[in-house]
């Protein structure tokens, strides 16, 4: 109804005069439609506009003149000239009577009390919509018998935040009552009667009405639990799950807010099915962000999902969004979910969408505040160390040997303080009794003990937060302000942000929306931590000398051969860890600016037409700082130093600082013009599309610099530096001076159009299809000109809507499936033909060029085909809810290698030739499992399972290129057929009894010629060890409460794969000053041995290096993941204004979280976190927060 | 206030679009500053000096490898790869199941990057006189890679009175074009058409001889014609080259090191028309004995017998490359093949005198000062016959042998069998045995289908 008295406005604005001025004048600047594909769009946000221009200003003042005119006629005019909504059931209007009113610029109010005087309803103005009340038929004889009690009121959240609108629905006498603007609501009803509340998006209440009732205070719960009441986000529409036909998980603020953090995506960990943060691969270990979305879908091409901050990809560092600001986040996992956003799309979505203000809402300011305090990290866990005592017994053997005599012949080479001692007793410059004493004190020094005193602490971060939102009745508002500063576990380490958010929407008329966004996060990360990596980690290193002052470490060359330069006029060459550090300074600053605009205009209700506008600026500087003080400069300028003829020392390289620098800059554009309809026949079917195009150009520029001779006072530094000659460097060898300048630049451009339509029937069937096609400009104009849609379609069925359903334990279910393509990119191809610049051609020295990239003109989108099939259903009471899915995926079109015919020029080419299958499980479960009063225990379990298969893979590598990975969870050697990361291993066979050796296969047959096993290209010998990545993976978050204070651990696994854990067969490491490793006390010493260790015994020189890489590639070595953790643990104590009036704040919570608890079960028996890389390094840290949020 | 800011909406998103322009433009915008392409002519030329595709390890040795040029000892037989003892002793089956081989692969790049730098030049549209150079380099690389393919994989061409397959004519630098083998006509045709275009283009000299003149499409020529037996074009063109450039190295003026000659010695050698070296093979390595026979020929006085040759590991091998700065065996082009394929010329035309003055102003530079004597014959048969002698004297292990052989076994006079004797075992490649053709490297029929050579 309110559809159609619209239309019929519709066509009147498009008419209106100064509209059709603006169209000829646009239309007057002749420019070719065809070349400029820009213009279409243009034309069309102009026609927007000009719809915008015409339309009148709304006016809260009244004009009606009806004579005995059906009332809905006065109700569509009033609509018309007001722009209020009116809310009443149809068939009221049979009862209305006709309506003579004359009124003239009169308040709406007036003219509301004028229409309905004679009326039998009642109404209410409640956030710009006029809510109609059928009037109490009066009955003298029953209102004599029971009196109505006044129920009265106000509907809240959580946080107390009141809901206006909220609807209060009486069981018996099926009334309905909606709360007023500041939430509150008044109304008679008779005693005994039952009460609903509900409002979209929160968890309907329900309270019985008795006599002497109390001002009742409902409190309404973020409904997570109910499958009609979630809105997910997917970047360029809001879709109530309902509706949806994909694979979208949520999560909404309370889950998101569970844990805590300084960044974004850590807080997704275990509460979303199908996430996978992967912590044991290269990249995860080094504290970069590795996730996936249901497994891995590519080979070579980039494997991260899409980040989307609230409408556009979100091109900075996702550590930059500040989590106080994030209100929801939605995960779009299969093809109908994800495939709107094209070709960046196959490794999924992850969409974020930030706070907003809301319309008509006083001022609500938040806040929140919190410490959180880590433990010291644990140095003694990894198995990569030997006790000094067994490492000098090893020295000691080996110096007795000879095995030093040639490393201590070199004046240059460091040898360990034992092996030195050795030596110097040899030569007799320290007698036995000495050496044996010193010896002991060695074996007593344990290198962690001074490494954990003196370059960690306990971490210690901050995080503040404050924002405040609102909105008036045409506008609203979101401000918020965030400090975060962490400082690290290593000492020298920390980093802090600042962010700074701003969001308003502008309502100028009804129909037109305005919003504007300015974001900026400014961020400073300092780096002095640890110690220089070229020091000798022996086990019994110690950065102090006994007295505890910062001791002299050798590194590099001796000090006695560092002295003998240093007496000719060198600079001081000790290296002193403990104090180096506090001459160096490496910061690094990262300024990252978004500007967005966007407008929304209601063309006529159900079509509107928006368009955004986004533009992020993020600067990156970085600079290095060594003062001259640095053992880093020293170094460099002693190993340049040239002593001439005369004996003068020279500095080629100036001494003074050394600074190196480097500036990135990253700018894009994004815009987005898009079409959104729906429409409603009869609450029968619904339509829902939308359809629009979109435009992205980034451009990223780097630099980097260094400087020589630079004061970081006076900031300068000495410019012109012989770069080109080369210098005779110590201790031999020649170099040029190091110069690190370089520039570059990137250019990512991308031109899409979308659409997604939805279907509903009946609120039984849906059917939805979404369709976008990408052009870009690393594929050039021949792909895109042929541009291939990626696109799903999906179907839903609500069975629990059907008629002839009648499971009363089930009351919802429903069944879903989608087919659809996602798409992905491979940076690195061109499909122009690029050179690379050589210089030296090797007849005539000239300069020349060869083919880098063989021009690919066939160069597509990788493709992610995903069928996804899924359930949803919760029991009576939303007692348990939850969703099932399996999944099916195959990605064809991958890049990887391919021989190709000789005559092309080419033996192999890397091109769209390879492709993955895979499939796998998502399931999410929440259930209520206990309520009994106050006391209530809520549990959240998800499971993943997911196999990726290389499913086509023209080129074989050799075996042992398969099998010598040191990182199979990092790297992928594709296999026709087999897992994607896989970890292939020697067969093992064992210890040789006799003398520890280990023992495979060759051929089938057991064999200690690991020459050959080695060699062997026979895949026969490749035994295949298990995933590399795990299979299945979980959490478990189990939640209890009483009253206000609730406590909630998560537990999370992962099962179902392997990783190579390390080992030590020869004294290799400890002759290079390595650590060591702890297996060496279990090595194989005497026949028998082999019963009960697998260590084989341990070679001294000379080595078999064969069979040292035998036994590290040996399945022996193979271990599984599967370990089970609690990781984290929150409790929560809220109090609110509703309990406690006399609160100055709505509600308040005082939390205090404890993350990275720890592994409860593992699969290895040796102790090991198999979430670190091959399960070595520092645990993570535990850490305790104590915080404090609040509203008022 | 609204319809102000409407408007900067507006015109700034305007703006906005009219900024991305073309559509083409802006899809075509290079993602990576740093991807050089071949968009100027500076790009196509360095391309074009890429010595490491044309000129070093550029030109097959496989067909070298199947000559009398060498031989190789017992001992040492078993040491040698699998395809290695196969082209050795011509067998039917060369290369392992399922493999490439360098010796069809190379040439290939090499007309890859030829015809990249052909579309480049197409597309930039110069017609400057560097561009004109730049596309006769190409088209003379593309054609010497060409020709070789055609000498080691197609049976000797016959000046197409019946089709012979030749070679794939790879003419787009399109990966994915599928090209099947042309007919042994179709492939002289273009490469002379090549030629001609390249001579029109090239310059008389270029800095570097491991570029093309104009004087090295000449000697091309010259060795393409006498190698399909047409010599009165392959007299004009050897006469066309000489004509230009007559310079013969006095090997009393030539440095021998331990190995090779010296690289005290002025480099490039005046002699080198187009310098270009063998891939490597069984023929091109050090420790290759050479032909007993063909040692054997040398006169005490004949200074190649020292300079071409050692005798560092009891026997004697091969260690005279002209190209001495990468220690690769020579496959290029030089004035002494050409005289003596202008003598031989001469000779089948019946101008003895001319042909011994040819040939006796090679000798005469190949031999000890003071003890040369100039030869002579009474009939240009017999005038023939002396420069055949010397050709193989002068010409080993350059690649020519097998061409010299293709071409004289079609003269019955000329004919030979080539044995090998393998402990006893003996192998032999009678003359016009259809195994004067290679056969095609395995992946390369699997992959694209093309008809192999019958063996």
């Amino acid at each position: 109804m309110q559809i159609n008295a619209l239309c019929k406005n519709g066509p009147a604005l498009v008419a209106d005069k100064p509209g059709k001025r603006l169209l000829t004048r646009i239309t007057g600047i002749k420019i070719t439609r065809q070349t400029l594909l820009c213009m279409k769009i243009t034309a069309f946000i102009l026609f927007a506009f000009c719809i915008q221009v015409s339309a009148t200003t709304l006016a809260q003042n009244v004009t009606l003149s009806e004579h005995k005119a059906p009332l809905e006629k006065v109700i569509n005019e009033i609509k018309r000239q007001t722009g209020y909504s009116f809310f009443y059931n149809q068939d009221w209007l049979q009862q209305a009577q006709p309506v003579v009113i004359n009124v003239k610029n009169v308040p709406l109010n007036e003219a509301l009390k004028a229409c309905f005087a004679n009326q039998p309803f009642s109404y209410a103005i409640v956030n710009k919509t006029i809510v109609l009340k059928l009037k109490e038929k009066t009955n003298p004889e029953i209102k004599l018998l029971v009196v109505p009690v006044n129920v009265s009121g106000k509907v809240t959240d959580t946080a107390g935040v009141p809901l206006p609108g909220a609807t209060l629905r009486l069981k018996n006498e099926g009334k309905t009552y909606v709360s007023q603007n500041d939430g509150t609501f008044l109304f008679g009803a008779q005693s005994g009667e039952q009460v609903t509340v509900s409002f979209i998006g929160y968890t309907p209440y329900t309270f019985t009405v008795a006599e002497n009732m109390p001002f009742q205070t409902v409190v309404l719960r973020t409904g997570e639990n109910k499958l009609s009441e979630v809105v997910v986000s997917t970047g360029y529409e809001q879709l109530p799950l309902e509706r949806a036909t994909g694979s979208f998980a949520k999560v909404d603020n309370k889950l998101f807010n569970q844990r805590v953090s300084s960044d974004v995506l850590s807080r997704l960990e275990g509460n979303v099915p199908g996430l996978i943060f992967n912590k044991n691969t290269s990249k995860g270990a080094n504290g970069g962000v590795d996730i996936n979305i249901r497994g891995h879908n590519t080979l070579f091409s980039n494997d991260q999902p899409l980040i989307v901050v609230d409408n556009f990809a979100y091109d900075g560092d996702i550590n930059n969004i500040n989590p106080n600001d994030v209100e929801s986040v939605t995960v779009l996992k299969d093809a109908a979910a994800a495939s709107v956003w094209g070709v960046r799309s196959g490794n999924g979505v992850i969409v974020i969408t930030t706070k907003k203000g809301r319309r008509n809402q006083p001022m609500t300011i938040g806040i929140n505040s919190n410490l959180t305090v880590g433990s010291k990290p644990n140095l003694y866990y990894s198995r990569n160390f030997l006790n000094a005592a067994d490492y000098i017994d090893v020295e000691k053997k080996l110096f007795d040997e000879g095995t030093y005599d040639y490393y201590l012949s070199d004046p240059t080479y460091v040898v360990t303080p034992a092996v030195r001692l050795f030596q110097d007793n040899k030569l007799g410059l320290i007698s036995d009794s000495e050496v044996s004493k010193q010896i002991e004190k060695l074996k007593s020094q344990d290198a962690r003990d001074d490494l954990s005193k003196y370059l960690y602490r306990h971490s210690f971060s901050q995080q503040y937060a404050l924002n405040l939102n609102g909105g008036s009745n045409n506008s609203d508002y979101y401000l918020s302000i965030g400090y975060d500063k962490n400082l690290g576990s290593e000492i020298g380490v920390k980093d802090d942000r600042l962010t700074i958010n701003s969001t308003s929407n502008y309502y100028p008329t009804k129909k037109l929306q305005l919003s504007l966004g300015i974001n900026y996060i400014q961020n400073t990360n300092v780096n002095n931590g640890g110690i220089s990596s070229g020091i000798l980690p022996f086990p019994y290193l110690r950065l102090t000398d006994d007295q505890g002052n910062p001791a002299i470490v050798e590194q590099g060359y001796p000090n006695a051969f560092k002295d003998s330069y240093v007496q000719q006029g060198y600079l001081n060459w000790n290296f002193i860890p403990l104090i180096d550090r506090d001459y160096m300074n490496n910061v690094s600053k990262q300024i990252d600016n978004r500007f967005n605009v966007g407008a929304k205009y209601d063309i006529i209700t159900g079509l509107n037409f928006n368009i955004n506008y986004q533009y992020e600026n993020l600067n990156t500087q970085g600079k290095n700082y060594n003062s001259v003080e640095s053992y880093q400069a020293r170094n460099l300028i002693n190993r340049f130093a040239q002593i001439g003829s005369d004996g003068k020392v020279t500095f080629p390289i100036p001494v003074g600082g050394i600074l190196n620098s480097s500036l990135g800059q990253l700018s894009s554009h994004q815009y987005r013009g898009q079409v959104n309809f729906s429409k409603d026949w009869n609450n029968k079917s619904q339509l829902n599309a939308i359809a629009g195009v979109e435009i992205r150009h980034s451009v990223s520029e780097n630099s980097t610099n260094i400087a020589y001779g630079y004061n970081d006072e006076t900031k300068t530094s000495i410019p012109a530096l012989d770069y080109l000659s080369y210098f005779n460097t110590i201790p031999y060898g020649s170099e040029q001076i190091p110069n690190y300048s370089g520039f570059g630049k990137g250019v990512n451009n991308f031109l899409s159009y979308y659409s997604n339509a939805s279907y509903v029937y009946n609120n039984k069937y849906v059917i939805s299809a979404s369709g976008r096609i990408d052009q870009s400009n690393f594929f050039g104009l021949k792909t895109n000109q042929k541009a291939v849609p990626l696109y799903s379609l999906g179907i839903g069925w609500n069975i629990s809507n059907e008629n002839f359903y009648n499971i009363k334990w089930l009351p919802l279910l429903k069944a879903r499936m989608t087919y659809g393509y996602n798409g992905n990119i491979n940076t690195t191809t061109t499909a122009i033909t690029t050179i690379r610049d050589e210089i030296n051609a090797p007849f005539n020295g000239i300069p020349f060029a060869s083919i880098q990239n063989p021009g690919n003109p066939r160069l597509r989108w990788e493709r992610n085909r995903m069928i996804n099939l899924g359930i949803d259903f919760g029991t009576k009471d939303n007692r348990v809810t939850g969703s099932v899915e399996a999944f099916y995926k195959k990605s064809v079109d991958l890049f990887g290698n391919s021989p190709i015919a000789p005559t092309s020029g080419l033996l192999q080419y890397f091109g769209n030739v390879a492709g993955t299958k895979g499939h796998g499980i998502d399931v999410a479960l929440n259930s209520n499992n206990l309520r009994i009063g106050r006391f209530q225990w809520e549990s959240r379990l998800m499971y993943n399972y997911v196999v990726d298969k290389v499913a086509k893979y023209d080129v074989k590598s050799t075996v042992s290129t398969y099998i010598n990975q040191n990182a199979p969870q990092s790297n992928i050697v594709p296999l026709e057929g087999a897992d994607v990361y896989g970890v292939y291993s020697y067969k093992w066979a064992g210890l040789d009894p006799a003398n520890g050796d280990p023992m495979g296969y060759l051929d089938g047959k057991l064999s200690k010629n690991y020459a050959a096993i080695l060699a062997s290209n026979s895949f026969d010998n490749l035994n295949y060890s298990g995933p590399a990545r795990p299979r299945h993976s979980g959490s478990l978050r189990n939640t209890l409460s009483f009253g206000n204070l609730s406590l909630s651990v998560n537990i999370t696994g992962k099962f179902g794969y392997y990783f190579r854990r390390e080992s030590i067969s020869n004294v290799g490491d400890i002759l290079s000053g390595g650590q060591g490793n702890a297996d060496y006390l279990m090595r194989w010493q005497q026949p028998g041995d082999e019963q009960h260790t697998t260590v084989p015994s341990i070679q001294y020189t000379p080595f078999d290096f064969d069979r040292a890489t035998f036994y590290k590639y040996s399945s022996v070595l193979v271990t599984k993941g599967d370990h089970i953790r609690i990781q984290d643990i929150t409790v929560n104590y809220q109090i609110s204004r509703n309990q406690w009036k006399k609160l100055p704040f709505r509600q308040m919570s005082i939390y205090s979280y404890v993350n990275n608890v720890g592994i409860i079960w593992r699969a290895n028996k040796l102790n090991m976190d198999p979430d670190l890389f091959n399960g070595y390094g520092i645990p993570p840290v535990k850490t305790w927060t104590f915080g404090i949020k609040g509203n008022f | 206030m609204k319809n102000k800011i409407l408007w900067v909406l507006t015109l700034s998103g305007l703006l906005f679009l009219l900024g991305c322009a073309k559509k083409d433009d802006f899809l075509n915008e290079k993602s990576d500053a740093k991807l050089a392409t071949l968009s100027n002519l500076i790009s196509v030329e360095k391309l074009l000096h890429n010595e490491q595709i044309f000129n070093l390890r550029a030109i097959p040795s496989i067909a070298g490898s199947s000559t009398d040029d060498y031989y190789i000892q017992d001992k040492n037989y078993a040491t040698y790869s699998f395809s290695d003892r196969n082209t050795y002793t011509w067998s039917k089956q060369i290369y392992p199941t399922g493999s490439d081989d360098y010796n069809w692969n190379v040439p290939y790049m090499q007309i890859f990057n030829a015809n990249h730098a052909l579309e480049a030049l197409q597309a930039i549209g110069d017609n400057s006189t560097k561009s004109n150079i730049l596309k006769g380099t190409a088209l003379f690389y593309r054609s010497i890679a060409f020709f070789s393919l055609l000498q080691t994989y197609t049976m000797p061409y016959n000046g197409g009175t019946n089709d012979q397959l030749g070679i794939p004519l790879k003419l787009t630098s399109d990966i994915y074009e599928k090209v099947s083998r042309a007919s042994e006509k179709e492939c002289y045709e273009q490469i002379f058409k090549d030629l001609a275009t390249a001579y029109e283009l090239l310059p008389t000299a270029t800095t570097y001889n491991t570029q093309p003149n104009k004087n090295a499409v000449n000697a091309l020529c010259s060795r393409i014609y006498l190698s399909i037996g047409d010599y009165q074009k392959a007299y004009e063109f050897s006469d066309k080259c000489l004509q230009f450039n007559s310079d013969i190295v006095d090997y009393n003026t030539l440095k021998k090191d331990f190995i090779g000659i010296s690289k005290n010695t002025p480099y490039p050698l005046k002699e080198v028309v187009y310098n270009t070296t063998m891939l490597g093979g069984t023929f091109t390595t050090f420790q290759t004995a050479v032909d007993t026979t063909l040692y054997k020929s040398y006169d005490s006085d004949d200074l190649r017998k020292s300079i071409f040759f050692t005798n560092l590991f009891g026997y004697p091998t091969f260690d005279g490359s002209y190209e001495f700065k990468n220690y690769n065996v020579f496959g290029g082009l030089a004035n002494d093949e050409i005289l003596l394929t202008r003598a031989e010329c001469f000779a089948r035309m019946g101008k003895k005198d001319e042909a011994l003055a040819d040939l006796n102003a090679l000798l005469i530079k190949r031999y000890k000062t003071g003890t040369f004597t100039p030869r002579v014959a009474s009939n240009s048969e017999l005038a023939l016959n002396l420069i055949l002698q010397e050709r193989r004297k002068e010409l080993c292990f350059r690649g020519i042998r097998w061409l010299d052989l293709r071409r004289l076994n079609t003269e019955v006079k000329y004919a030979i069998t080539l044995k090998r004797n393998i402990t006893g075992q003996i192998y032999t490649l009678p003359p016009n045995d259809p195994r004067y053709a290679l056969p095609i490297p395995d992946k390369e029929i699997q992959l694209s289908g093309i008809p192999q050579n019958p063996r």
